[in-house]
């Protein structure tokens, strides 16, 4: 992506363009040993045709291609946020963000509502690479175009260090996107006197996954439980057929079967129709089955469920149904379909993610305060106390001041209990925050400062050039 | 355009092997106790966090979960049983709470079902389209009333060939409290149902149930013995309908603030309150689809379903602080329960509800419910949940 400005003293650095049809873009298609086609058609000694890998490497490297990029982007982000709506923001990303390509949908609308009718609306579809793709070919084309390509004199170099920032911030959310994770932390207020409900999550040394689930199968070894993970990846084609899951170590084998994304346990009575197994219980509870319900774009608000059947020696051992509700704060139990085998006690627990951090959070106090005369929040912070090795500390996180520790990042991001995000009853609060774990997380305020410098340095090599050829000119006067 | 199609190709089958019919367990980790808490062995009900099938098992097995009932019914159902007729164990599992036959005809079924979910109409549906194979199932308010287990129900009669049986005949008594029905079916040769009419009346008349004595030492309740007026609500298997009236129940889900001059009227359904001549406020939940559940209440009003544009078209109002649609209707009201007002208005506020419609409904004769219209509404903006 470079500039215009950077074109202009290539140009002159150049000399051959000064003046001509192509001086405003003079190297758009010019990379190194290839000329334009101002320099082609001219009557200088013939030099060799550029090869077909100098002209995809043209491609890639042109001006043209940054534009094109940059209107795709927009256009994404446009369409983008107008499909979240529907859409739920969770989907929307994976498809117009992390995919390679897409077919984007915008409803006609006039004057706000529906074209031509509510029952008939029109729809056009367009079809748009990703901006995961994008994005690359973005960067590739800053990375030869903007800085391999460029002319190493000095008077460039503010712009050489603004394309190194705009790179560094291509790169952060490439790391962002596949090597970083995140997840939830609910807490609620630590009790005064000391006296809480056991279910409740006070203080904890973990977080959960928003979306993604994983199949555990825990081990119940006394004083610690043993954790084997199967993540959600391998169970997809559960959706639709059997998948069993292994381990050499293991006496059995697991069959995982109707994987649903969301579901319910539904007791199974003459008036209900299930299309899913119904599973007997064994403690008197009603015969019980998983009741399809219909996948929220927001997926956070979905609750899946899966069937399991224990295999010995090739024989049904054991079956049930594997829930994964999330209860937390509430409950911070869980609840596992369990079985024996040659004597050890065994669970199979549907759950979202979890991840361990290497400190613990204890909600002390929770603080919220509204505007005057409503129940919006003006402000809402969290004073917790850090447990960890070393010495307890407190600290408040509230908005954009988050905790940072350890390689994580720890945000106020709710509270509850709420209904659609007004407050449901009083205290005990609980908090809501987002913890993340993200290597490139300050890389885009690196990428920041870079971009900045580079320009800074850029406007005042400008400045000084312009101030000495005004000088020039005066005295030339 | 060899090269596109086969990357394509290419692509896909990788695509394809990422779904594996077999994986492997990931390797064992040790992680301390208190950072897993985990309950090893828990009743389906509860490692499911559904409480009505805890409900549903408590109601069926008594004092006893688990344990089978081969006594008869189940001791929180008490009903006279007609001479010639004879009681055998309950079924709870098969959501048989108490079954009956006529002695000597084992072709004879009779069964009480509490409190089961699916609702009414896709009750008469099964029973008489499913189960019958008529081909349309009739309005809840066509059916003619009968008491049943003190309350006022619903009497379906019909004949047939039921499931494949020829010559066959059924006799249903059910009640509902929203989704949740009960109902007391007996089914047998046409012939002999008829001449057990009176029987089936009478053993339904009698039929009281006491699921939620606060005192399992009390007296049981007699055939016939009618409920004191404070008595907490029975036969509700399905928690979600409780008003917070019982010690082991839940204290009301919703608060909100009445007007002065509406009154507050305990019983089972939730912030329930009366004004005027006959004038009723309450709140509940319904499943299904936001549109099912308002086309129910303009049924109550002799209304044909909404258009989509009728439905996208409703105003909205402050309701379980969001958003929620405000129905106004106005005409001759007919319950489900029976209840008739020639010249009545209803106003439901509704929202969806996780996956559930909650909704608050006030009617009564018009005349009454035009001068609280604006009351209802702030009533409404005022529901909050208390937990």
């Amino acid at each position: 992506m470079s500039t215009t400005d950077t074109s202009v003293d290539d140009a002159s650095a150049g000399g051959s363009n000064k003046g001509g049809s192509n001086a405003s873009d003079p190297t758009a298609d010019k990379v190194a040993g290839m000329k334009s086609p101002t320099e082609q058609s001219s009557p200088a000694p013939a030099k060799s045709e550029p090869s077909g890998v100098m002209r995809v490497l043209g491609a890639f490297t042109s001006q043209k291609l940054a534009v094109v990029l940059l209107v795709v982007l927009g256009l994404l982000t446009w369409l983008g946020t107008l499909a979240q709506i529907e859409g739920g923001l969770w989907a929307t990303q994976r498809e117009y963000f992390e995919s390679w390509g897409l077919i984007a949908e915008l409803p006609l609308s006039f004057w706000g509502n529906e074209f031509p009718s509510i029952e008939n609306q029109w729809v056009i579809k367009i079809p748009l690479p990703g901006a995961y793709p994008v994005m690359i070919l973005l960067f590739l084309n800053i990375l030869i175009g903007g800085m391999m390509r460029f002319k190493r004199r000095a008077r460039n170099v503010g712009v050489l260090i603004t394309h190194i920032g705009i790179a560094l911030l291509l790169v952060a959310g490439f790391v962002k996107l596949e090597y970083s994770y995140s997840g939830a932390l609910a807490l609620f207020e630590s009790p005064e006197n000391g006296v809480g409900v056991t279910t409740r999550a006070y203080e904890s040394s973990r977080f959960v996954s928003f979306h993604d689930y994983e199949l555990a199968l825990l081990t119940d070894k006394g004083d610690t439980i043993e954790e084997r993970i199967v993540p959600e990846y391998d169970l997809a084609r559960a959706r639709y057929e059997m998948v069993t899951l292994q381990a050499d170590a293991l006496p059995f084998s697991v069959q995982v079967h109707h994987f649903l994304d969301n579901c319910r346990p539904m007791p199974k009575g003459p008036m209900s129709r299930s299309t899913t197994p119904v599973i007997a219980s064994d403690d008197g509870s009603p015969a019980v089955y998983l009741q399809p319900l219909k996948v929220d774009p927001e997926r956070s608000n979905n609750s899946a469920g899966a069937y399991v059947r224990v295999m010995v020696d090739g024989e049904k051992h054991a079956e049930g149904i594997v829930y994964g509700l999330e209860m937390l704060p509430r409950e911070r139990r869980r609840f596992p379909f369990t079985f024996e085998v040659e004597g050890q006690r065994y669970g199979l627990d549907l759950r979202k993610v979890i991840y361990d951090l290497p400190f613990a959070l204890r909600l002390e106090r929770f603080v919220k305060r509204d505007h005057p005369g409503t129940m919006t929040p003006a402000d809402y912070r969290s004073f917790v106390k850090v447990l960890g090795d070393g010495p307890e500390r407190d600290v408040q996180i509230y908005m954009n001041t988050p905790l940072r520790k350890d390689d994580f990042v720890v945000y106020q991001t709710s509270w509850g209990p709420q209904i659609n995000g007004r407050p449901a009853g009083g205290p005990p609060w609980y908090s809501v925050f987002e913890v993340s774990k993200n290597p490139s997380d300050q890389w885009p305020m690196y990428a920041c400062f870079v971009i900045a410098i580079g320009l800074l340095i850029h406007m005042l090599m400008k400045l000084i050039r312009f101030l000495q050829s005004s000088a020039r000119t005066t005295l030339t006067a | 355009m060899k090269t596109p199609a086969s990357s394509i190709c290419l692509l896909l089958l990788l695509g394809a092997c990422s779904d594996k019919e077999t994986a492997e367990f990931g390797p064992p980790r040790q992680v301390p106790k208190e950072q897993r808490p985990v309950e090893w062995r828990t009743a389906t009900y509860e490692r499911m966090h559904v409480p009505e099938m805890g409900a549903q098992r408590k109601n069926a097995n008594g004092q006893n979960p688990g344990a089978s009932n081969a006594g008869g019914a189940a001791k929180n159902v008490i009903a006279n049983t007609p001479a010639g007729w004879e009681e055998l164990p309950a079924e709870p599992r098969n959501f048989k709470n108490a079954v009956w036959r006529i002695k000597g005809e084992p072709t004879t079924s009779c069964y009480l079902t509490i409190a089961v979910g699916g609702g009414v109409a896709s009750n008469l549906q099964r029973w008489y389209i499913n189960q019958f194979g008529k081909t349309a199932a009739p309005a809840v308010e066509a059916l003619p009333p009968v008491e049943f287990a003190n309350r006022a129900g619903r009497l379906v009669e019909h004949e047939g060939a039921f499931s494949g049986k020829p010559d066959w005949a059924a006799m249903i008594a059910f009640y509902n409290d929203g989704n949740s029905v009960t109902s007391l079916k007996f089914t047998g040769p046409k012939g002999i149902v008829k001449n057990n009419r009176k029987q089936f009346l009478s053993l339904a008349k009698s039929i009281r149930l006491a699921s939620r004595s606060p005192n399992p030492n009390a007296p049981a309740i007699q055939p016939g013995q009618k409920m004191p007026d404070n008595h907490i609500p029975v036969g509700q298997g399905n928690g979600g309908q409780g008003n917070g009236a019982t010690a082991d129940q839940p204290p009301s889900p919703f608060t909100a603030s009445a007007p002065e001059d509406w009154q507050a009227k305990p019983g089972r359904r939730i912030l329930h309150h009366t004004f005027g001549s006959g004038s009723e406020v309450y709140v509940s939940q319904l499943g299904g689809t936001m549109k099912q559940s308002l086309d129910i209440w303009r049924g109550e009003m002799g209304m044909d379903p909404m258009t989509d544009v009728q439905f996208k078209a409703l105003p909205k109002t402050l309701f379980l602080g969001d958003d929620g649609v405000l129905m106004d209707l106005s005409g001759k009201f007919r319950g489900m329960t029976g209840t008739e007002i020639p010249d009545a208005r209803l106003l439901v506020a509704a929202r969806v509800d996780g996956s559930t419609i909650t909704f608050c409904k006030l009617v009564g004769p018009k005349t009454e419910v035009d001068s609280q219209r604006d009351a209802f509404v702030e009533f409404c903006g005022s529901i909050r949940r208390t937990q």
